[in-house]
C-alpha cells in the first residue's frame, strides 16, 4: 500500500501553482516531528523546470514538474550513515529532521537532485508528501490539489494502475524505481516549412517521409506549408520531401539528440521550369 | 463579420469586463447593479469652476461629479460619459445618511490631465492641448473635444499628491517623469504607498499606507470575469508599523488643515463601521441578499437568473438579426470597418487613419526596423505585461524572483529584470545567457540580464514592464530593468491621447567590467544601497540610519 503521483506532462500548461503552494505549505511553517520550515528561497521540492526545443519559429516549450520520487529503492537512505532518512508504511520516504546531522551524503545519493541543504538549521531536507496533511484527513497534499489542469494525480499507488500503465520515470537507471510516474514525456521532433520560391507560396500537401532503421513516417504539410515529425525517439533520420509537380527533396542523417527545425525548405519544379 | 452574434457566433471579454461593458460577465446575474459608492469619487471629476446652479441640476439628474468649465458643455460631457459617472442611484438617494457621507462637496476649479501626458504638462512651459480626456476605455467622442493645461482661470500644478504611484515604470518615457517631478516648476511631492519604491523616490514626504490585509473594507467585483460579488474585508494582520489607510491618511492631513475640513471629509468622524453598512445598504443589491449572507458570510454573491436567456438575448444577437431597427452605438449605427467619426473629424491623420492600417512611421513615432534610427538603435523593444506581475505590483515576490525566467542572476549577484534575445541577435552583439547587459535609446540607458532564447525572433528583445525602478543615475540610467524609463513619449497621435509603449527602437550591448567599474565609481551611492537577496531593491537601501535601533 504505497501512495504515488502520476504527472501527465501533456496536461502541464508550467502555471508553476505546484511550486508555489509547495512553498506556501513549507517555508516558515514547522511540521516537525515530519519537517522543518523550509526557508523561503532556494529549496524546490516540488520545481517545474522549462526547456526550450526546436528553433524560431518551430519552437516548443516543455514543462516539467519533479519532485521527490519516494523511491521504492531510496539510495538517501542507504547513504546516510545515521539512518535518519527512512520509509513510511505508505511509502513516503522522510528525513528526520532532529536524527539529521546535515552532513549532506543523502543529497549526493540521490539522482533526482530532491534533497536539499538547510545550513541555517544543519539539516538535510526535501518533500514529505505533505504527510502531516494526508495523517490528518487531508486527502491530498497541495501541490497536487492545487494543480489547475490535472496533471498532477495523487492517490494510491494500486488505483492508479491504470495512469501508470506505459507510463515512464525519470532516470530509470538509478535503480530507485521513484513512484512519480510520468505520462506522454515528449520524444524529439523534425519540423520544416516546404515552399515554391517562383510562386513565392507555401506547399500545401506536400509529403514528407522519415525513415530510421526500416521505420518508415509519413506526414503531409498543413495549411501553412508546416510538417511536424513529433515524439520521435533519439536516432538518425532520412527525410524526404515530395510534391506534385516538384522535384524531391532530401536530408540525409538528421540527427535527434535535440528537435530539429529544418526551417523553410524551397522545392524546385519539375524540369526546371 | 456576416455571422456576428448569430446563434454560435460568440465573442468574450474576460477580464477587465466593467471597463467596456455594461454588463455583468456572467449575464445571469444581470438583474440588478451594483453601485458601490465610493468615497473618492466627488473628489476626482474633471472640469472646472464650481457653479451652484450646476450641481443643484446635476443632483437632479443623480450625478455626483461635479465641476464644469461652462455649465452647458459641462452636462453635454456628463451625458456622453454618463455610463462612467458614479451615479447616486435611486435607492442609495432614499439613505440620507449615505447622501451625507458621499455628498457632491462643492469642489475649487479643478483641471484634469491625462496620466500619459503629466510630464509633457509639467515640463512644457508653453502650456499644452490635447483631445480626448477622461479614461483610455471612454467613449470615442470625446476625443472630438480639445482641452488644454492650464485650464481657463486654473494654475500650473505646484504640489502633487499621489497615491501608489509607479508612473515611471508603467508609464511612458520615465525618465521624463523623473526630470518632471524633479523640475522647478514641482514645488512639493506628497506620496501615499506601502513600499519604497518607483515614484516614491521622487516625494519629499512619503506617508505610509496599509496593504489590503491590514485594512477594513468594502469591496465588489464585477470586472473579474467571475462571480460578480460584493464583500465586507477584514484586516487580516494588525497595521504594519505606523501604517494607516488611504482614506485615514488623508483625514489625518485634513485634521491638520482644519476641523471643518476634517469634519467635511470624515462625514463627522463617522466610523468606519458605519460607513461600510451604509455603503452596503446603498449597494443597489442589498435587497437581493434573502438570507443576508452579506452580514453572515461577508459575501453576497449575486444570484443568478437561470431564465435570463429567455428574458434577454445575447449581446448583439438583435442587432444580428435585425440591425436597422437594433442599430449599434456607432455613428451609423452599423459595424464600421471605416470610422465615420474620425473620417469626419480628422480625415488626414496620417498615424490613426479612419481605416486602421500598418504605418510604417508618422509625425509622432518612428519606432520600426525600417527606421533611420535602427542604424543605431537596431533592435525591436517587445514590451508586455509581465508573467510574473501584475505591472509594478509583485515584482519583490521572492518566489517568483528565484524563478529563472523572473529574474537573471548577474554575475555581481544582482537580479537583472531579463532580456530575452533570439540566439542569433545575442551572437551579433556578443551577449551570452547571462550577461549583464545594458538597453538603450535616445531616452536613457536600462540594465537587464541577457536571456537567450528561441522564444523569440531575431531583431527583437523582449522585457516586460513593471521593474522596479533601482536609478543609478535618476535621469539616465537605472539599474532595477524598469524599462518604460526609455519607452517613446509621445501619445498615440496628435489627434488622441494614449501611450504606445508595446513596441519600440533600443540597442543593446554587454556591460563590460570597465563600464561597471566606472559607474560604481561615478555612483557609488547607488551601489551602496541594500538589495535584500531575496525582494531585492527594499527600503532599507534608501533609510540613512535605522532609527528603530537608535531609541
Ligand atoms: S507533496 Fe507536499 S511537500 Fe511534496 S512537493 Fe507536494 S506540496 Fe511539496
Ligand atoms: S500545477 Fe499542474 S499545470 Fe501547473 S505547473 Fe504544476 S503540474 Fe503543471
Amino acid at each position: 500500500m504505497a501512495k504515488a503521483f502520476v504527472i501527465d506532462v501533456a496536461l502541464c500548461s508550467g502555471c508553476y501553482s505546484c511550486q508555489m503552494a509547495c512553498k506556501d505549505e513549507h517555508c516558515g511553517n514547522d511540521w516537525s516531528p515530519v519537517a522543518k520550515p523550509q526557508p523561503d528561497t532556494g529549496q524546490f521540492w516540488i520545481k517545474v523546470d522549462e526547456k526550450t526545443v526546436g528553433s524560431i519559429p518551430k519552437v516548443r516549450v516543455e514543462y516539467l514538474p519533479h519532485l521527490c520520487g519516494h523511491c521504492a529503492s531510496p539510495l538517501c537512505a542507504g547513504a546516510c550513515p545515521g539512518g535518519a532518512v527512512t520509509t513510511r508504511e505508505d511509502g513516503f520516504v522522510l528525513i528526520d529532521p532532529e536524527a539529521c546531522t546535515g552532513c549532506g551524503a543523502c543529497m549526493d545519493a540521490c539522482p533526482y537532485g530532491a534533497i536539499f541543504n538547510n545550513d541555517a538549521l544543519g539539516i538535510c531536507q526535501k518533500c514529505t508528501g505533505c504527510v502531516h496533511l494526508l495523517d490528518n484527513g487531508y486527502p491530498e497534499p497541495r501541490c497536487s490539489e492545487v494543480c489547475p489542469t490535472g496533471a498532477l494525480t495523487f492517490g494510491e499507488e494500486s488505483d492508479l494502475a491504470e495512469l501508470i500503465k506505459g507510463a515512464d520515470v525519470l532516470v530509470p537507471a538509478s535503480g530507485a524505481s521513484p513512484r512519480v510516474y510520468y505520462r506522454n514525456l515528449p520524444g524529439k521532433f523534425i519540423a520544416g516549412t516546404v515552399y515554391d520560391p517562383q510562386a513565392k507560396e507555401i506547399v500545401e500537401h506536400a509529403k514528407a517521409l522519415a525513415v530510421s532503421g526500416g521505420k518508415i513516417r509519413s506526414v503531409l504539410t498543413d495549411d501553412f506549408g508546416d510538417f511536424w515529425f513529433d515524439d520521435l525517439p533519439v536516432g538518425s533520420y532520412d527525410i524526404t520531401i515530395t510534391a506534385d509537380g516538384y522535384a524531391p527533396k532530401y536530408f540525409y542523417g538528421v540527427r535527434t539528440d535535440d528537435c530539429v527545425n529544418l526551417g523553410d525548405i524551397p522545392l524546385d519544379r519539375n524540369g526546371g521550369a | 463579420m456576416q455571422g456576428l452574434c448569430k446563434p454560435g457566433r460568440n465573442f468574450a471579454k474576460w477580464l477587465e469586463w466593467n471597463l467596456h461593458s455594461a454588463d455583468y460577465a456572467m449575464p445571469y446575474q444581470g438583474e440588478a447593479k451594483i453601485r458601490l459608492p465610493h468615497r473618492a469619487e466627488t473628489v476626482r471629476p474633471p472640469g472646472a469652476v464650481f457653479d451652484d446652479a450646476l450641481i443643484k441640476e446635476m443632483n437632479a439628474r443623480g450625478m455626483s461629479d461635479v465641476g464644469a468649465i461652462d455649465p452647458e458643455e459641462m452636462l453635454r460631457r456628463l451625458k456622453r460619459v454618463g455610463a462612467f459617472s458614479i451615479q447616486l442611484s435611486e435607492q442609495q438617494k432614499r439613505i440620507s445618511d449615505l447622501v451625507e457621507v458621499v455628498n457632491p462637496i462643492p469642489t475649487p476649479p479643478m483641471q484634469s490631465i491625462p496620466k500619459c501626458m503629466v510630464h509633457e504638462a509639467i515640463l512644457n512651459k508653453e502650456g499644452i492641448s490635447w483631445n480626448g480626456l477622461w479614461s483610455f476605455c471612454g467613449p470615442a467622442d470625446e476625443q472630438w473635444d480639445t482641452t488644454c493645461y492650464p485650464a481657463k482661470g486654473c494654475s500650473r500644478i505646484h504640489m502633487i499628491w499621489t497615491d501608489s504611484p509607479c508612473m515611471v515604470t508603467c508609464w511612458n518615457d520615465g525618465f521624463s517623469f523623473v526630470k518632471a517631478m524633479r523640475s522647478d516648476e514641482i514645488e512639493f511631492v506628497l506620496a501615499q504607498h506601502p513600499w519604497l519604491e518607483n515614484d516614491c523616490y521622487l516625494a519629499d514626504i512619503i506617508l505610509p499606507v496599509q496593504t489590503k490585509f491590514e485594512m477594513e473594507d468594502i469591496c465588489d467585483d464585477p470586472g473579474g470575469g467571475v462571480f460578480t460579488s460584493v464583500y465586507h474585508e477584514h484586516a487580516a494582520i494588525p497595521p504594519v508599523g505606523e501604517s494607516l489607510n488611504d482614506f485615514d491618511c488623508v483625514v489625518e492631513v485634513a485634521k491638520k488643515i482644519s476641523e471643518d475640513a476634517y469634519l467635511k471629509y470624515t462625514a463627522n468622524g463617522r466610523k468606519t463601521e458605519d460607513i461600510i453598512d451604509l455603503f452596503w445598504q446603498g449597494s443597489g443589491v442589498d435587497h437581493l441578499d434573502k438570507e443576508d449572507d452579506f452580514h453572515k458570510k461577508d459575501i453576497f454573491i449575486l444570484p443568478c437568473d437561470p431564465d435570463i436567456q429567455k428574458r434577454v438575448p445575447p449581446q448583439l444577437r438583435l442587432f444580428a438579426e435585425d440591425p436597422e431597427n437594433n442599430p449599434l452605438t456607432t455613428p451609423t449605427g452599423k459595424l464600421e470597418f471605416t470610422s465615420t467619426g474620425i473620417q469626419e473629424h480628422f480625415p488626414d491623420d496620417k498615424e490613426r487613419p479612419p481605416y486602421p492600417m500598418w504605418i510604417e512611421k508618422g509625425p509622432c513615432h518612428d519606432e520600426t526596423l525600417a527606421s533611420p534610427r535602427a542604424k543605431d538603435y537596431p533592435l525591436l523593444c517587445m514590451s508586455n505585461h509581465g508573467r510574473w506581475r501584475f505591472h509594478a505590483n509583485l515584482d519583490d515576490i521572492t518566489w517568483h524572483r528565484e524563478i529563472e525566467t523572473m529574474k537573471v542572476k548577474g554575475k555581481d549577484g544582482y537580479r537583472y529584470e531579463p532580456a530575452w534575445l533570439n540566439p542569433v541577435t545575442a551572437a551579433r552583439y556578443g551577449i551570452a545567457h547571462g550577461d549583464i547587459i545594458k538597453v538603450y535609446n535616445e531616452r536613457g540607458t536600462v540594465l537587464c540580464g541577457a536571456y537567450v532564447t528561441e522564444r523569440v525572433v531575431p531583431d527583437t528583445i523582449y522585457i516586460d514592464h513593471g521593474a522596479r525602478f533601482d536609478p543609478i543615475d535618476a535621469e539616465a540610467l537605472d539599474r532595477g530593468g524598469a524599462i518604460n524609463l526609455i519607452s517613446p513619449h509621445a501619445n498615440m497621435s496628435t489627434h488622441v491621447t494614449g501611450m504606445v509603449v508595446s513596441g519600440y527602437l533600443v540597442a543593446a550591448a554587454k556591460v563590460t567590467d570597465e563600464e561597471m567599474a566606472a559607474w560604481r565609481k561615478s555612483y557609488p551611492d547607488s551601489f551602496a544601497r541594500k538589495v535584500d537577496e531575496g525582494c531585492g531593491v527594499c527600503l532599507e537601501g534608501w533609510l540613512l540610519a535605522d532609527e528603530t535601533a537608535a531609541s
